[in-house]
Formats: structure tokens, sequence, C-alpha cells
């Protein structure tokens, strides 16, 4: 039976468990994208997910941000599994819980900047104008996505996250289109979110120098966690070559 | 090369299989119709030609007061072959089943107009139409009927019951509607007659008998015309006691005339219905087409990118165009060419008598190749014309192809939208990045709606032709003809029955100058409580349709004339009628009454059941028919058959084509903004708020569509009820506000339902699978 109504226990509103989650794919679940993992996020962390392609790093965060289904296994954010959810829940889940930021943006081409952001806004929480604000797009409000470089369409994606101020942050290579000197940018800016430690980031990307500037590390390696490393004194985003 | 270009080719096809399909689908129903008619004109053409030949239908049809054997020497010795013919009207009865009707009866040997026999044997034939109707058993049911012959001076009233031997059709009187052929072999007839009239006369002599007396000649000739010439000096020149009464060719033959009628608006059918159908299915195409190969815009810069010649990407991606056009083109012409003949031919077989012999399909191949080719020219075309312009960019272009690019379209937004719900502006914007197909999809709506409201239009038209001459034009409940005197003193006594008026019509030859043509004429009461226009003394109303026909007006003279007798009248006033048409009168023309139905009007009381008023008609001895107002509607329906059949394919096509237009629209947008959707629900939007945008757009196309078709719609009717008109009927063009709320409602369900089919696929787009990065 799915659980028609996201009612979260807010002692624990900062974590996310994941508990012994598996993806299976093709019609005998001969492809393992997810085998048997397990781990625990929390509110403030600064996560990077390496792993070589295929390894099974997106299909971890498309499972915790529920745009894919388990095969096994359970996801508990607030102490609501979200593989229980139904369908309508699930969008619930999306609309007032997770962010997403993608490699490609994906920006609606027919909405402007602010527009876009709009999509995303919640009652109660902040403005879109205001995350545009915050990512030093204000001037662009009313650009289309196809008048703005590739920087700023990204930081459009990162506004259009922020401005439901989410509980976890999930970005899929956001730098994997950028030059290195806009990918610095958009990490400098994921962490200066960071600072107020009142959400989850997870960055997915096959690029090491990220996870310099990350306070934890995940490695994926065949859809098994294969280290899950603490850095105690990340590095800062000036510090590193992307 | 070659290989993996194939191997793309494949794998296109089964990635973009749901638009390849709606575009099969639109070639399909485009040829699938035309070949149909097509060749359900041939079939029919050549079935009604092959029925003539073969039963060696007459050319002239000589009525004359008795055939004597002087004249039976002339006929040998100036025609190609001839056939005497007793010919008369009279109530048969079939006792076992309690149904009698006016029948004609033909005493002959079938030399000529040759009864094609259907089952049993020559002998007793009834016309195998009336005994499916009737549930008549040939071998079992005994026809009875009475016949008056004269021997030595005395006619005898001689009574027949004949066991009925088989069934037939009979070329001239091959539509049988409402009316009893049979056919009495000439020996068989003769031998009874001598049987009956031994029973009646004491000392009857057989050689004393002088046989039947034929009243026909039945005669085949290489020139009607000449023949008809010869034939009519004879006749003058005193060479023959006999004398002549009338004598026509094959147009003045009914049944002749109709299927004629029949196979020239079938030819017509191919020229109007199936080619607007054709040319809305293209400009679909057009687009459809089109757009799946702009799609494939980055596939086209990728294989650009490698160094694949422009030669081999152009005949590659034609490719698509060509072969969508030949499977749906190939399938539309094998379905067209066995499923409408099969279905016309049901409904032709029951209106006509026609032998299933005859019935043979006739495939008009060269028509088809050439259909088949133009379709297949026509896909071609257009994928390398779009490959073509997406050739001439530069690879680096083409790879940047995406929604973004037509999204440059746009520019800084206005103030003044900005208070307008997202949804909205989303639809607004998508249709300006795409506005062509936009244009497109609206013109196919257009075409849909056009068909649909023309086909309710054709069917308003009919019922109000109906209406026209059944309820205003005659104003009665049930009208009967009847045989026997007392029939109304009978009727009179029936307390449900209001009033009962009489009349009487003879079907006659109206001369203006040198023209003529056969026509009803109707003698009414004087200042009639039925029909609508009073006359009085010598007034004279002819229908607007005969008038037009032959230049007439208020206050010119025509001629009526049955055999021997010419009436010269002088019209007072016109009136619409559609096909009751005729000359009305008051006054008695003196017409032969042998010519002459009798007939009577009856009004009911309101109280009454018209039809329990019917039934109580036809029981009376001496009806012929009894017929309630909406009795007589069914059965004029049922003799336009061809058109209502023709309003209910248009109606079917017409929704059928709205659907794969939606769909073809829908599909093409959701290909096209799979990432879209994926990201709106990632961002937390249902499926029904992503959908609305999607929604909008729709009804803004079909919107436009619709008001497109609405207009075009009434001009389009008109166009295919002009083209197809025919003599039996006078279309009154009628449009009711119903059929066009009809035409609303019918494409808003089917837009609703194909719009449910669009929220199914949003809901079903795969986030993850949709949203993948690129690694």
């Amino acid at each position: 039976m799915k659980k028609e109504q996201l009612i979260f226990d807010e002692r624990y509103v900062g974590s996310v468990a994941v508990e012994h989650v598996s993806k299976f794919y093709g019609e005998n679940f001969e492809v393992k994208a997810l085998n048997n993992v397990s781990l625990q996020l929390f509110t403030g962390q600064f996560v990077v997910i390496l792993g070589a392609s295929g390894s099974g790093k997106s299909t971890l965060l498309n499972v915790i941000g529920g745009m894919d289904t388990v095969s096994a296994g359970s996801i508990n954010f607030a102490g609501v599994d979200i593989t229980e959810l139904s369908d309508k829940i699930f969008s619930q889940y999306r609309r007032e819980v997770v962010g997403f930021i993608f490699q490609f943006y994906n920006l609606m081409p027919n909405l402007t900047a602010l527009e876009n952001v709009e999509l995303a806004e919640l009652p109660g929480e902040m403005l879109a104008i205001d995350a545009l604000k915050a990512v030093g797009l204000e001037d662009k409000a009313d650009s289309f996505p196809s008048e703005l470089s590739g920087g700023e369409q990204q930081r459009v994606a990162i506004a259009r996250a922020l401005v439901k101020n989410p509980k976890i942050l999930l970005c899929d290579e956001p730098t994997g289109a950028l030059d290195s000197k806009t990918g610095k940018m958009i990490i400098k800016l994921l962490m200066d979110m960071n600072k107020k430690k009142d959400k989850i980031i997870v960055v997915v990307t096959h690029n090491s120098a990220i996870a310099e500037c990350a306070d934890r590390v995940l490695k994926i390696s065949d859809g098994k966690i294969v280290s899950d490393e603490t850095i105690k004194n990340p590095k800062s985003i000036e510090d590193i070559e992307l | 090369m070659n290989k993996v270009l194939k191997k793309v080719r494949g794998r296109n096809i089964k990635s973009n299989f749901k638009q390849f399909l709606s575009v099969i689908f639109i070639v399909l129903l485009a040829t699938m119709l035309f070949s149909g008619f097509m060749t359900n004109s041939f079939t029919l053409k050549s079935c009604v030609d092959n029925y003539f030949t073969e039963t060696n239908l007459a050319d002239l049809w000589v009525n004359t007061d008795k055939v004597s054997t002087e004249d039976e020497a002339f006929f040998e010795a100036n025609t190609t072959k001839f056939d005497k013919r007793l010919q008369f009207e009279t109530i048969a009865e079939i006792e076992t089943l309690k149904i009698n009707s006016s029948a004609s009866i033909y005493v002959y040997e079938g030399k000529v107009s040759t009864p094609y026999i259907e089952s049993g044997k020559k002998g007793c034939l009834i016309d195998k139409n009336v005994a499916k109707d009737q549930k008549i058993q040939a071998g079992f049911h005994d026809i009875s009927f009475s016949y008056v012959v004269n021997y030595q001076g005395t006619d005898y009233t001689l009574d027949f019951v004949e066991r009925l031997t088989g069934t037939m059709s009979l070329d001239e009187r091959a539509n049988t509607y409402n009316s009893w052929t049979v056919v009495i072999d000439k020996e068989l007839f003769l031998e009874r007659v001598k049987e009956k009239l031994a029973e009646k006369v004491v000392g009857f002599d057989e050689n004393l008998f002088e046989g039947i007396a034929y009243n026909q000649v039945l005669v085949k000739t290489d020139d009607a015309m000449q023949t008809s010439t010869t034939i009519k000096n004879y006749y003058d020149s005193g060479a023959t006691l006999s004398k002549l009464v009338y004598m026509h060719g094959r147009e003045e033959v009914e049944s002749v005339k109709l299927l004629n009628e029949e196979v020239e608006q079938s030819q017509k059918m191919i020229y109007v219905f199936p080619i607007i159908f054709l040319v809305v299915a293209v400009l679909i195409i057009l687009t459809t087409i089109d757009q799946l190969i702009v799609q494939e815009q980055k596939k086209i810069g990728i294989l650009k990118a490698c160094g694949i010649p422009n030669k081999k990407i152009l005949k590659h991606y034609s490719f698509y165009g060509a072969i969508l056009c030949t499977i749906g083109a190939g399938l539309g012409v094998l379905f067209g060419l066995v499923l409408i003949p099969e279905v016309m031919f049901s409904r032709y077989g029951m209106i006509y008598s026609i032998p299933e012999d005859y019935i043979k399909l006739q495939i008009p191949v060269w028509w088809l190749v050439a259909l088949t080719i133009s379709m297949i020219v026509l896909g071609f075309i257009v994928a390398f014309v779009r490959c073509y312009k997406i050739l001439n960019k530069n690879p680096i272009d083409c790879l940047r192809y995406n929604l973004t690019a037509s999204a440059k379209k746009l520019k800084k937004r206005k103030k003044k939208f900005k208070k307008m719900p997202i949804s909205l502006k989303m639809a607004f914007r998508n249709i300006k990045m795409k506005p062509l197909r936009l244009v497109m999809g609206a013109v196919g709506m257009a075409g849909c709606v056009a068909l649909l409201l023309s086909g309710f239009g054709i069917g308003d038209t009919l019922s109000k032709s109906l209406k026209n001459d059944l309820g205003k034009v005659f104003d009665y409940d049930i009208s009967s003809t009847y045989n026997k005197s007392d029939f109304k003193e009978k009727l009179l006594g029936d307390e449900r029955i209001e009033f009962v008026e009489d009349y009487s019509r003879v079907y006659a030859t109206l001369s203006v100058d040198l023209e003529s043509d056969k026509v009803y004429v109707y003698q009414i009461a004087e200042n009639s409580k039925i029909f609508k226009e009073q006359l009085t003394g010598d007034n004279v109303c002819i229908s607007k349709t005969i008038a037009d026909k032959f230049g007439l007006e208020v206050g010119d003279s025509i001629s009526v004339s049955l055999k021997d007798k010419s009436v010269k009248l002088v019209i007072s006033s016109t009136i619409e009628t559609s096909f009751k048409n005729g000359v009305f009168v008051c006054k008695d023309l003196e017409f032969e009454e042998t010519f002459v139905s009798k007939g009577v009007w009856i009004n009911t009381k309101e109280s009454a059941d018209s039809e329990k008023v019917a039934e109580f008609v036809n029981e009376i001895n001496g009806t012929n028919t009894a017929l309630t107002i909406e009795e007589e509607k069914e059965n004029v329906k049922g003799r336009i058959m061809s058109t209502s059949t023709m309003t209910k394919t248009i109606k079917v096509f017409g929704i059928m084509l709205a659907v794969i237009v939606l769909l073809n629209f829908i599909f093409l947008i959701l290909k096209e903004r799979t990432i879209e959707i994926a990201t709106l629900k990632v961002i937390g939007q249902n499926s029904l708020q992503i959908s609305i945008a999607v929604f909008i757009e729709v009804f803004i196309m079909a919107g436009i569509g619709m008001i497109l078709g609405m207009v075009l719609g009434v001009p389009l009717m008109i166009l295919i009820l002009t083209v197809n008109k025919i003599e039996l009927l006078n279309y009154i063009i009628s449009i009711k506000f119903v059929s066009f709320l009809a035409t609303f409602f019918i494409i808003l369900i089917t837009i609703f339902a194909v719009l449910f089919v669009c929220y199914l696929k949003i809901k079903k787009v795969n986030m993850a699978e949709s949203l993948k990065s690129v690694e």
C-alpha cells in the first residue's frame, strides 16, 4: 500500500538513510546499477560521489531524489520511507524536499530566467527574484535561456533549485558542460550555499578535483560504495584546478 | 557505411514508431478512400454494363394494343432480335403469408431482357429482393392473381394460383423497391389459361382460342433511333391493324436510369470527397514528415561530421518519407479495394436486384499504381527537401540544434504578459517557436471539422428535403393506394380518422417545345387540406426542379401526354419540392384509368396512433399499400442510401482523421519535449500540471482548426451535394445549428480522448532516463 501523505518526523529532518538499496535493469535484472548500497547523509554535508561511467553514481542520486524507484531496500528521509510513496506524494517530495541541478541545465527554453525559477517557487519560501539575486543574475531575469551563456544558464538552474530552499540539493555533473572558470564559479556557489549548513548537498561527478573541496567523498564502483571518506580540511575552490 | 546507415534507419523507425505509424495511417486513410471509391466506380460500371449485356436488355419497348402475326413478321425483318410480351399490373397475393401488393406480371419467352434466375427454375419467377424481404420461398409459396382473357368475343376473368418456381433479377426492373415483379413463362401461362377457360367455359374448344393478347414487343437493335423511326412508320402506314400505343427507349426505363445514375454518381464521388480528404491528408503528411526530419537534425549533423557524403545522407533520410508512404499507400489501396466496394455493393444490393455473378471486382490498376507512386514521391520529396535544407547548414549548427535553437525566436518578454499563468505563457511561446506546426495542425483539424460538419449538413439537407415534402408540402399522416371502390367507405367508418382526401397520380410525358421528360402528374382535390399550394379550377402548380429543368416560369404553357391523350396546361405557380416532384392539378385530365394510380391521404385524430391506423388500413380488402408518413420517409431514405452511406463515411473518416491529426500533433510535441517534461517532474510538478501547457497548445490549434472547419464545412457540403446531385432528389440545402453543436462536441470529445492519452504519456515519462547526464 503506497503512502498518500507526506508527514515528516521533525527529529529526523536532517538525515537521509539509504538502506540496502539495489537497482536492477534488464529483463532478467542482469544489470545491477546499485547493489545493496547503504549510507547515511546529514544536513550540512557537502558530499561528492565519484565513480567511473556506469558505476551507479547517477542512479544513486536519482533514487535519493525520487526520480527513480528502487528494486530493493529503503530510503528514509525524516522518518519517511520514500520508496513507499505514491506518485502524487513522490511529486510533493520532489517539490518540497529536493532540488536538482543537471549537467545540461534543463531550463524551459520558452520561459525567461525568472519564470524558470518561478516554476519551483513554494509559498513561504524565497521569492524567485531573490534566488536570481543570490546567483547574481537579477539583471537577466527577463532573458530567455537562449540569450544566456552556459554558466548563466547553470546559475539559473541553481536559483531554481535554491528558491524552494530544499533539504537536499542533488547535482548531477553540474560542471560537465562548462569551461573550468565557469565550473569553478558554480562549485563556489554551491559551497557558499553550504555555509548555512541547512541542507545536504550531493554532487555527482567524474572530476576528482571537485572532491578536494568536499567534506565527504564517496566512491562507487559496480553499484557498490567502495570508499566513504570524510575530509577534515577540505580545500578552498580557489586552490583547485578543474 | 551503408550497413551502419541501414541499422540507424531501422532503429530510427523503432524509436519514432508512433509518429511513423500516424503518417502511415493518414496515407492509408486517404489512399483507402480514393482507391475504394475508384474501384467501386469501375466495378459498378462493369457490373451494370455486364448485367445489361448478358441479359440482352432491350433497346426499345414497343407498347401496342395487340401484337399481330404481321407485326411479328415486321419485327423479324427489321430488328436484330425481338420478343413479344404480355405485361399487366394486378393485385397479386401470396395467401399463405397474407401478403398482397400491386404486381407487374410479365409473360414472355425471355429472349430479350432475359430474367436472370437466381434460384429455382424457369416457370413462375419472383424478384429476388421481394422474395428475400417478404420471406417468400420459391417452390413453397403460391402466388394468386386475376387476368381477363377474351374467348369468342367474351371477357373471362381468370383467377390464377401459381406455385413460384424460382427467384430472379430482371434488368429493366432492377430497382425493385416497393414493387413486385413476376415473370411467367409464356408456355406455362398459355397452358394455365387454357385450363382455366376449360373450367369456366362449357364446351371450350382450344382451336377457337386465339391465344394471349401480347401487348408489348421488346426490341434489340444496333441503332435504336433508326429502328424507332422504322417502327413508327410501319404503324402509321396502315400495314397493320394493331395500334402503336407508346414506344420508348432505355432512357425511360427507371431502373436503367437509376443504375446509370448510380454509376455516374460513383464516378463523381471519387472527385469530391476522397480528393478533399487526400488534400487534407497531404497537408498533414507534409508537416509530419517535415517535423520528423527536423528532429533528426542532430543525427544528420553527426553523419555529416563523420564525413558521410551529403548524397548518402539525403538518400538515407528521403527513404523515410518514401517508405512510410509506400506502406501507407500500399495498405490503403489494398484495404480500399477490398472494403469499400464490399460496403457499397451491400448497399446497392438492398436497392437493386443485381445478379451476384455480374459483380466482379474491377481494379483500376494503373490509377492505383499512379496513386501509390504519387504518395511515395510526395513522401520522398518532402523528406528530401527538408533534409537538403538541413544539409546546407554546417555540421556544428546541426549538432547544436535543440529546442533552445527554436527558442531564439523568443525575445525579452513584454511586461504586460507578466501576470499571465505560466502554462499559458509556455503554450503561447511554444506556438511562437513552431508556428508552422500549429498552422499545419490547424489546417488538418479544419479539414476534419469541415468533413464532419459537411457530413452532418448532408444529413440535415436530406432530412429537410424529406420534411419539406412529407410534412410541409404534403401534410398527411398516412398515404394509401387502393384498387377497390368500396375501400373509402370502410375507411371512413373508423373513428380514429379525421378526414380522407383523394388524389391520383399518373406517370406522363411533359413536353415543352422540343424537350420532353417523364414526370408524375398529381391530381389533387380543390382547396386541398393536404397540399400546401391551394389549387382551384385550371390552376397548375409545378415543382421548381422541373420548372428549372425546362426553364419554365409562371404563365408558361406545358403539354402533358399519356398514350394518345395530350393536355395543354398553363403554369400558375411553382413549389419547392425535393423528391415528390411533378405537376399538380386539381381538374381531371381524363387519362386512361388503367395508368392512373388512385390513392388517399389520411389525417388521423390527434389522439390516434398513426401506425395502428395504418395497420388497420392495410388490412382493408382493396388496399394496395398504406404507409405512415414516417414509413414513407424511411422508404425515401432507402432510395438515397448511397448518399447516406457517403454521409456516414464522411463522418467516420472525419473523426478518424481528427484523431490521427491530434495524436500526431501530440506525439510530435511530446517527443520534442521529453526532457522538459522530465525536468518539470523533477521540480515537483505533477503530470496534470505539466500536461496543461500541452493541452492549451492543442486547444489553441484545434480551436483555430474548428473555426476554420466550421466556416469551410458549409461550402464543402454544397460542393459535395452539387457534384453528387441525382435526378431522384432535389436537395434543399440546409444545415442546422445543432449540427454545428454536434460537430463541436464530437471534436471536443475526440480532443479530450486524445488529451487523456497525452496525459498518460506524460505520466509515463521516465525522469532518470530522460535526464541522463553525459559523461
